[in-house]
Parts: C-alpha cells; sequence; structure tokens
C-alpha cells in the first residue's frame, strides 16, 4: 500500500533531516506524562517509511499541536503538519478520530459545511453594540467564530463565550471600530482540519471564503486565536487566500488608551499556543494588561515556553491531557496573582473543567478571565 | 429454539414478537446456557408495526422490516455480558450505640449472626440516654445495654470512630479510630442526631411566667415537623407546674404531634396541671412586646397577649455534624436537612440489588426512642433477611470506564443516580496502562471507577462522559449509531426527500405504489426510554391507535442515557426529526435520568438553535400506559414538521 500525500508531507515537514536528538519527546508535555507517546518515535517511523505503523499508532489523536516539539526541533522537522498529515491519511483509510464531548461538536462543525444552511448566528449581538450585517462599507470585519454558542455546552463549567464575543467587540467599538459581522459565518474549520477531517475543513473554508471575498473587507479581527490562526495561515496553506490582512484583537488594542486605569490588580496571562508560537504574538496581550494598569507576573513557563491548555480541537483528552491543565494551573496559583486571564475561550473551557475537581480544587483554584472581557470594561 | 440454537450455532437471537418487558426475560431464561442473555432481544413486532398501520399495508411491512433489522444492527454490536455475584459475609456492624442501635444490635444477634456495635463515645446510651430523669425511656436504655454486653456474639466497641469504609455489597470493611477493621456483609447506621434539649430545662427558683413556642422553625422549614419537640414541651411544662405550681406556663403552636399511647398522656398531664395552649396560625409567628407574647389565637379568633418572662423555643433535632462525611463513606445520600436520605427505588429488583446499609432511628429523620426502636426492629430484620439469601446477583449489565481514556474528570461521579463511581488514586495498574496517575508531577490524580454491583446500567455516566471512558456495555454509541443508521436505510431517507402526506394516519395506500417510493421517504426517529415512550408506544399499538409509519422507534433503557452528540449525529444522517421520549419529571426509574436526558437534550438543542435545526428536536415526557398521549405527541411533532 502506498500513501502519495503522506510520502510528499514526509518531505516537505523536514522528516528527512531528523537528527534523533529526542528533544521532541523531552519538552513534549503529553510525553511527560503518557509514557507510551513519544514524537521522536514517529518521526523514526516517518524517516524509515513505515506507515503501517504511523497510521495504526494507537496514540495517533494524542498529540495536541502545542508547538513546542517544532519550536526546539534544531533541525527544523514539522511534527505538527506531520501529524495532521497522517491524521488525514488515517482518516481516508477509514479510521475515527477519538472525539471528545460525544463528538457533539465535531457533527455541529459538520452540519455546518451544509452550503444552503439559514443559521441564527446573530442572537449574541445586544442593541447596544455597533456593528453591521449587510451594506457594508467599513473595511474590518469581526469574525466572532464559535465562542458565542458554545455556552450551550459549557455554560454549567462557568464559561461566558457570549460575553467575550460581546466584550470584544464593545472594545472594538471603543476603538470607533464598527465593524461588519457575518451573518452566515461558518467555523473556521480549524478544529476539523487537526483532527484530519480535510474534506470538512476545506468545505468550510470555502464557505467563508466566498463570504468574505464578497464583503469586500481589507482587515479580518478575531478574538479567538485558532479561528486567527485558520484564516490566517491555514486557509492561504491549503490554496484559499483571501488577500486581507487577520489579525488577533489583542494586536489592535495593545496601543488603545483606557478611559480609566486599574489600580493594584496582579494578573498572570497564559499564552494559548494559537496565538502564542503559531502565530509568534506574545507582547500584544501583555501590553493591553498594562495599559490597562494591571500588572502582569509571569508562570515559570511563559511565552515561547508557555505550557499549553492541555487539549485540542475537542479530540483526545485524557489522564495526560489533564495532567498538563493541573500543572498550568498551579503554575498560575504559585504566581500569587488574583486572576489569569487568557486570550482564548477553549482555554478556558479546558482549564474550567480541571477546576471542576472535587480532590484538586483548593489547591489550584484561580478566577479566570478573558482578556477581551478586562479590555471592554475599562475602554 | 434451543435445538436451533445449537444445531446452526446461534449466538444472537432477535425475537419479533409483543412487549419485551414481558417476554424478554422469558426468552433469555429458556436460552440460558445457549445463548448470553445480553445477546437475546425481543422487538415488538405486534404493537409497533402491525397494529398501529394495519391501514398501510406496505408501510407497515416496511417498518417492520427496518424495525427488525434495527434490532439485528443493535445485537449485532453488543458483547455478552456475564451477570455478577457477590457472597454476603455473614456479620453486621452497628454504627451507633444509641438506642436504635443497640435495639439492632440485639435483634440481629437473636437471629445467631455476630455483631459488632461500634460508638464513638466511650459510653452506650446516646442520646436517650442522656435523660437519666426520663424513668421510663432510661429503663429500655439501661435494660439495652446490659443485654448488649451479656450477649457473647455482639462486640461492644466504644470510644471507636469510623474513619473509612471500603468494599462493596457482600463485604464491606469499616475502618475504626483505633486501627481494627471489621468485615462485615451488612452495615446498620443508627448514628442518631443531635439535640440541646437538656439545657433548656429552666433552673426553677421561684415561680415565673413561661411561654413555650412550638413549630416556630425558620420560614422555608416551616412545613418540617420535627415531631419531638411537642412531647418534650409537654414534659417540661408539667415539671415547670410540678416544680414551681405558682408559674404560669402556656404552649403556643401551630400543630400537636404525639405519638399516640403515653405520649397523649404527656397532654392531659400537662392540662391538668394548668399550661394554657394557644394555637396560632402560619405566618402569625409569635411577637415579643414589652414582657408578653402577641399571637393570634386561631381557635377563638383574637389577639391574645400571653404573658411572658421566659420564651423557650422549639427544641428541634438536627443531623449529626458528620453526617455528610459519613454519607460520603456509606455512599448514601443526604436529604435537605442534612440527615441521611433513603433511595428510592422504583426499579425491578434484577437492575438494582439490596446493598446491605440500612438507617434506621434518628440518623434518618428527628425521632423519639419508641420510633427509633421500631424502624431499629425493621431495619434488622431486613438485614438479617440479606444476610441468610446467601449471595445477590446483578443481572444489569454495568457500566465500565476505561482507565486510558478517563481523564478524572468527575462528572460521571456526579451524575450517578446510585453513586456507583468513586474517584480513585491509580485505578487502573495494568500493563497496558502506562499513563500511570502516580507519574511525577501528577501525583494525586484519581480516575473514575464505577463499582459493578451498585451500578444500574442506567448509562447516565455514559451521557455525560466527555472522552468516552464510561460505556454501557449493551447499550454502546456504536449501537445506537447503527439503529439509527439503518432506520434512517442508510442514508437513502434524506430530510426533506419527501413530504410524508402518503402516509398520514387514516390515509390508504392504494396497491400501486411500492416499496421503492417508500423507502426514500424522509423519516422521524423516535428514542424513546422503555419505561415510558416505548411503553406508551406498545400500549397505542396494542389499542389499535395509529400515528404516521415513517417512524423508526429506537428502545433505550433510560433516556438520560443520551448525549447531544448522538442526537445531533441522527440530524447529520439524514433524520427528518428527533423525538426523545422521557419519564415525567420526579418519576425516573433511574432517579434523575430524566433530568439528564433533559439537560443533553437543551444542550443538542442548544447547538442545533445556531443551524436554525430545533425544529427537528423534541423532547417530551409520556407516561407509560397513556397510548393516546403518545399518538398525539407523534402526530403533532411529525404534522408540525410538515
Amino acid at each position: 500500500m502506498s500513501y502519495t500525500n503522506l510520502e510528499q508531507t514526509i518531505h516537505d515537514s523536514g522528516v528527512l533531516r531528523c537528527l534523533e536528538c529526542g528533544k521532541c519527546t523531552a519538552i513534549c508535555p503529553i510525553a511527560r506524562y503518557d509514557g507510551g507517546f513519544s514524537p521522536r518515535v514517529t518521526v523514526g517511523r516517518a524517516l524509515v517509511h513505515h506507515d503501517e505503523a504511523l497510521l495504526r499508532d494507537d496514540r495517533l489523536w494524542t498529540c495536541i499541536n502545542c508547538l513546542q516539539c517544532n519550536q526546539v526541533c534544531p533541525a527544523g522537522v514539522d511534527y505538527s503538519s506531520l501529524t495532521t498529515a497522517v491524521r488525514i491519511e488515517a482518516r481516508r483509510l477509514g479510521q475515527a478520530a477519538l472525539c471528545t464531548h460525544g463528538e457533539a461538536i465535531h457533527v455541529w462543525m459538520r452540519l455546518m459545511t451544509q452550503p444552503d444552511l439559514k443559521q441564527n448566528r446573530l442572537g449574541w449581538l445586544e442593541p447596544n453594540l455597533k456593528f453591521q450585517t449587510s451594506n457594508f462599507k467599513g473595511d474590518t470585519l469581526y469574525f466572532a467564530g464559535c465562542a458565542p454558542h458554545y455556552d450551550a455546552l459549557f455554560a454549567p463549567l462557568g464559561v461566558k463565550g457570549r460575553q467575550v464575543a460581546q466584550d470584544s467587540l464593545r472594545a472594538l467599538n471603543a476603538l470607533g471600530i464598527e465593524p461588519l459581522v457575518l451573518a452566515d459565518e461558518r467555523c473556521c474549520g480549524h478544529d476539523l482540519l487537526w483532527e484530519g477531517d480535510i474534506d470538512g475543513f476545506l468545505a468550510l473554508a470555502q464557505l467563508n471564503a466566498e463570504m468574505i471575498r464578497a464583503s469586500g473587507v481589507k482587515r479580518i479581527v478575531s478574538s479567538c486565536p485558532e479561528c486567527a490562526r485558520a484564516l490566517k495561515v491555514d486557509y492561504p496553506a491549503h490554496g484559499i487566500r483571501l488577500n486581507v490582512e487577520v489579525v488577533h484583537l489583542s494586536e489592535l488594542l495593545a496601543d488603545s488608551k483606557p478611559k480609566s486605569k486599574v489600580k493594584g490588580k496582579v494578573v498572570t496571562y497564559h499564552d494559548p499556543c494559537r496565538l502564542g508560537r503559531h502565530l509568534g504574538i506574545y507582547d500584544a496581550p501583555r501590553k493591553v494588561l498594562e495599559g490597562l494598569g494591571y500588572k502582569v507576573v509571569e508562570m515559570r513557563h511563559a511565552r515561547r515556553n508557555a505550557t499549553c491548555c492541555g487539549t485540542n480541537g475537542w479530540t483526545h483528552c485524557d489522564a495526560a491531557n489533564k495532567a498538563i491543565q493541573v500543572q498550568r494551573l498551579r503554575e498560575a496559583k504559585a504566581t500569587g496573582a488574583d486572576m489569569m486571564v487568557t486570550a482564548c475561550l477553549k482555554c478556558q473551557i479546558h482549564f474550567r473543567c480541571a477546576l471542576m475537581d472535587e480532590h484538586l480544587k483548593d489547591e489550584i483554584g484561580i478566577e479566570m478571565v478573558d482578556l477581551a472581557t478586562l479590555a471592554a470594561a475599562q475602554l | 429454539m434451543r435445538d436451533v440454537v445449537s444445531e446452526q450455532h446461534l449466538d444472537r437471537i432477535v425475537v419479533a414478537g409483543c412487549a419485551p418487558r414481558t417476554h424478554e426475560a422469558h426468552f433469555r431464561r429458556a436460552l440460558d446456557g445457549g445463548v448470553n442473555p445480553a445477546l437475546v432481544s425481543v422487538f415488538n413486532l405486534r404493537d409497533l408495526c402491525a397494529r398501529p398501520h394495519q391501514a398501510d399495508r406496505a408501510a407497515a411491512t416496511e417498518k417492520a422490516g427496518d424495525q427488525l433489522a434495527m434490532a439485528v444492527a443493535d445485537l449485532a454490536a453488543r458483547v455478552a455480558v456475564a451477570p455478577r455475584t457477590a457472597h454476603i459475609k455473614p456479620h453486621a456492624a452497628v454504627i451507633g450505640g444509641g438506642i436504635a442501635g443497640m435495639t439492632a444490635a440485639i435483634a440481629i444477634s437473636d437471629a445467631g449472626i455476630p455483631v459488632a456495635l461500634v460508638e464513638r463515645a466511650p459510653d452506650l446510651g446516646g442520646l436517650a440516654g442522656r435523660f437519666p430523669d426520663d424513668g421510663e425511656t432510661a429503663q429500655l436504655v439501661a435494660e439495652r445495654m446490659s443485654a448488649v454486653r451479656a450477649r457473647p456474639n455482639v462486640r461492644v466497641l466504644t470510644s471507636a470512630q469510623v474513619t473509612d469504609v471500603s468494599g462493596s455489597v457482600g463485604c464491606y470493611q469499616i475502618a475504626l479510630s483505633d486501627g481494627q477493621v471489621i468485615e462485615s456483609g451488612v452495615i446498620i447506621v443508627a448514628t442518631g442526631g443531635t439535640s440541646n434539649v437538656k439545657s433548656q430545662i429552666p433552673n426553677l427558683k421561684s415561680p415565673a411566667r413561661y411561654a413555650f413556642v412550638l413549630c416556630s422553625m425558620t420560614p422555608e422549614k416551616q412545613s418540617l415537623c420535627q415531631h419531638v419537640c411537642c412531647s418534650s414541651a409537654f414534659r417540661q411544662a408539667a415539671e415547670i407546674k410540678r416544680q414551681a405550681p405558682g408559674s404560669e406556663v402556656a404552649i403556643l403552636f401551630r400543630d400537636l404531634y404525639t405519638a399516640g399511647g403515653a405520649y397523649d398522656a404527656l397532654i392531659w398531664e400537662a392540662q391538668r396541671l394548668g399550661v394554657n395552649f394557644y394555637r396560632y396560625p402560619a405566618g402569625h409567628a409569635p411577637r415579643p412586646v414589652d414582657g408578653e407574647l402577641l399571637i393570634y389565637d386561631e381557635l377563638t379568633g383574637r389577639d391574645v397577649r400571653v404573658p411572658c418572662d421566659v420564651m423557650i423555643p422549639a427544641t428541634p433535632m438536627t443531623p449529626q455534624q458528620d453526617a455528610a462525611e459519613l454519607a460520603r463513606m456509606l455512599r448514601l445520600p443526604v436529604d435537605a436537612a442534612g440527615f441521611l436520605a433513603d433511595t428510592r427505588v422504583r426499579l425491578r429488583p434484577a437492575d438494582r440489588i439490596e446493598r446491605g446499609i440500612y438507617v434506621c432511628g434518628a440518623a434518618h429523620f428527628p425521632c423519639d426512642a419508641q420510633r427509633a426502636m421500631f424502624e431499629a426492629y425493621s431495619v434488622a430484620s431486613r438485614a438479617v433477611h440479606h444476610i441468610r439469601r446467601g449471595e445477590v446477583v446483578n443481572w444489569a449489565t454495568a457500566a465500565t470506564v476505561d482507565p486510558v481514556r478517563c481523564n478524572g474528570c468527575g462528572d460521571c461521579a456526579r451524575v450517578c443516580p446510585f453513586m456507583a463511581v468513586t474517584m480513585q488514586a491509580c485505578p487502573g495498574r495494568q500493563a497496558r496502562v502506562d499513563k500511570e496517575t502516580s507519574r511525577q508531577g501528577n501525583e494525586g490524580a484519581r480516575l473514575a471507577v464505577i463499582d459493578p454491583l451498585m451500578c444500574t446500567g442506567c448509562g447516565n455516566c455514559v451521557s455525560v462522559c466527555p472522552v468516552k471512558a464510561a460505556q454501557v456495555a449493551t447499550a454502546t454509541d456504536e449501537q445506537i449509531e447503527a439503529q439509527i443508521r439503518v432506520a434512517l436505510g442508510n442514508g437513502t431517507r434524506r430530510h426533506g426527500a419527501n413530504p410524508l402526506k402518503s402516509t398520514r394516519a387514516g390515509e390508504v395506500r392504494g396497491e400501486g405504489d411500492h416499496l421503492v417510493a417508500l423507502s426514500a421517504i424522509a423519516c422521524h426517529l423516535v428514542l424513546a426510554c422503555e419505561w415510558s415512550g416505548y411503553s406508551a408506544a406498545e400500549i397505542a399499538g396494542a389499542r389499535g391507535l395509529s400515528y404516521p409509519a415513517a417512524t423508526r422507534i429506537i428502545r433505550l433503557n433510560c433516556s438520560g442515557r443520551l448525549q447531544p452528540g448522538l442526537i445531533l449525529k441522527a440530524l447529520e444522517m439524514g433524520a427528518e426529526g428527533v423525538m426523545v421520549l422521557g419519564c415525567a419529571p420526579g418519576l425516573c426509574h433511574y432517579e434523575q435520568g430524566n433530568e439528564r436526558c433533559a439537560t443533553a437534550f437543551e444542550q443538542a438543542n442548544g447547538l442545533a438553535q445556531l443551524l436554525a435545526m430545533d425544529d427537528r428536536l423534541k423532547l417530551e415526557w409520556v407516561s407509560p400506559d397513556d397510548g393516546e398521549r403518545f399518538v398525539q405527541v407523534v402526530n403533532d411533532f411529525v404534522s408540525e414538521r410538515q
């Protein structure tokens, strides 16, 4: 059996340059808690074209794409895209991903690939927010993503996705931006791509791209690092060019002047993988917080070395993933900060799930809030 | 059937017959030894296909074929399940050496069963033992104290606090503060309640004016009669009158409760001694004004001023301070007031086996010595019966948690109605588990473990498990999905494919119509709990009530098994509509499965709302005997969709 695409990816991802130093496994947060998972072993298999072993690996759905390994690799092996390619191939061969939440979110995303769908996507927009949905003459689109709609599943954890989207838009309004909001926006497809569902990803990407092109906007603002990464990196990588600037909300807010400053509050900032290592945005969110008057203290692992929130893409979440979350929350608690600020709703969902642990909640409990919410309160 | 099974080496059997509730067990018994009971299923062809769709033979035939194919698909994805058996250790542990505990210990020891009586205080006697001046009770306590000490098969352990309970049905290990561990087949919980009644008897020097105010609990608890305050007030009031006859004593009450017999005599005695009684209505709590209590006397219909120097409030009993901790160790529910509660059991005996843990006396509810003794005799007799049975067998398919997948979120432990789930450190020490929770940096992590004896297989844990670690072998996602797929014609029956008009109730299909046209008809799925919706559908069919034939029904043991992903998947696979039927609130066969179902349905509905597909989903509560309502909700749902 031959896997043409796989061969190409093995070549493109630089597997052949591997020096077998093992730094990838040494830094991998999953491998720290799951002795059965090793990026180095996977790369080794790719190196000798042991495709069966790659595709039938029972840890195929384990990698969380946090990009720590890519970052430390002295030979520049792109482990992340190797994993994506292997998953795409495995799905083509009929393997099912180990989806979390009873696959509800994946099914939901796949249902969004229907072109003639009529969605109720604007329910989260409050009347006091300034935005437009049609006949748009401006240049900025706010890509809300699925954040305002996750509350249907995660409200019991204390997740307020709807509020994060509202606050993001409120912050944009404070900057004098009245963005376009798409009534028929689809999921960006990030999670489907990462789960190997390339067809689903492409369908969503094309539907979004058509709408974005038709709107004539010049800039897309996203408050979700995953949407930002998908629109900025993954769409063009799969031949879908938007020819617009894609920015994360924190980049716009970095230089803003707040109406009032907060006094005496200490926060610690958790770098989401997609915003940090994937898009290289480390300074902007910190500048936003300092601009608002917060004192930012760093966790033991911060910026390029930040530990991930533990899981990703609604795929696979076991004791090792939970251990990463618990470790990260311990780091946050150890800073003595009043709260932990994230810039990604999914990080918050994952951490809040870990906080439900009745045996650990006193050790790891910390208040958690989204960057957009803090910004909207002061701007 | 047995011959066919052995000749053709059959390992799975679908019976196309009538009600599975009455016949499944029968066929399973008949085929036992040949085919595993979990691999025998009965589909009610008569009441779900033949009778309700008599008017449209072609549609009825097509539905019958589909439903049987669904039953086959369900069985094909199942695995054999063995029942679990536990031997019951013939030993009883009684926790609490008060009047209830001692009474139970004596009754069990009378049956020849050895008993360990555990009391945390240095002496036996408990709450009732604190009333040496109450002759009758004191005598009861004294008799029992000497009786338990005299018996060779009762071990009395005083100054011993229970620190941990492990083990499961059949044999529990009870660890005590002195390091001893008692192994026992049954546990009687007689830990009592607390009361400050003694401290309130006034110190009498000279006559004064006393008012006892009963039933004056905080507004939210006003309905909760404590059953013990009245008699205590009668006794104290009479005592005051005897010791200082010049005193004025009044008892203000909303309701009087006495447990008959000797207690009634207390009222007459108090009245004879000149105690005044006033009844005040709800919402008119007595107000102290200038050394008097102002009340509205309900009997005379007038405001009355009751003279009062000393106001004595009711003396209710409260739960032991550490009752919740004991409940956690014993995996017992706690009621709103904090007392140990009974699990309400609506299950057939095969689903839920007797645990061998019984609560009696004031640990349960505020009660006096008489009632505590009555309860003690009652649970002792149940305990003896349980031990004499020798062993218990659980036939329900227990849920299991795969330690490789589990991340220890604890959601299953939170929803289990039977407290069968515990979070344990390192449960998965098997060769194939690399993910030791004891790995460096991950100490203290816990994973879920389901007690196979206490589990009833309701599947609520499966519904909430975010990582598919919890599974019930006879109701897996794969089985339910396989049924949905077949019901929807493997993708041929798509949403919006064809209007349903030709299959509406009462319209007769012409002979010229054929199955090809039918098989492309969009179809409604009914996911029904077998204790409500499925049963109502059977009743509807048995009575010849008709509803659209383009419906396919999937039987679930509990609607709480559903998770939002399954409901959305049915839409993705092309269901025109998905209707979920469960038991009415408060009537779930598995305690709270319907509440769990409502949550899961709301989640699916919330996600579907975004896609404007929520009108294709419906949740209804149906009584098991209400065939008309089943027909009505199905008709309404199908016609709304047209």
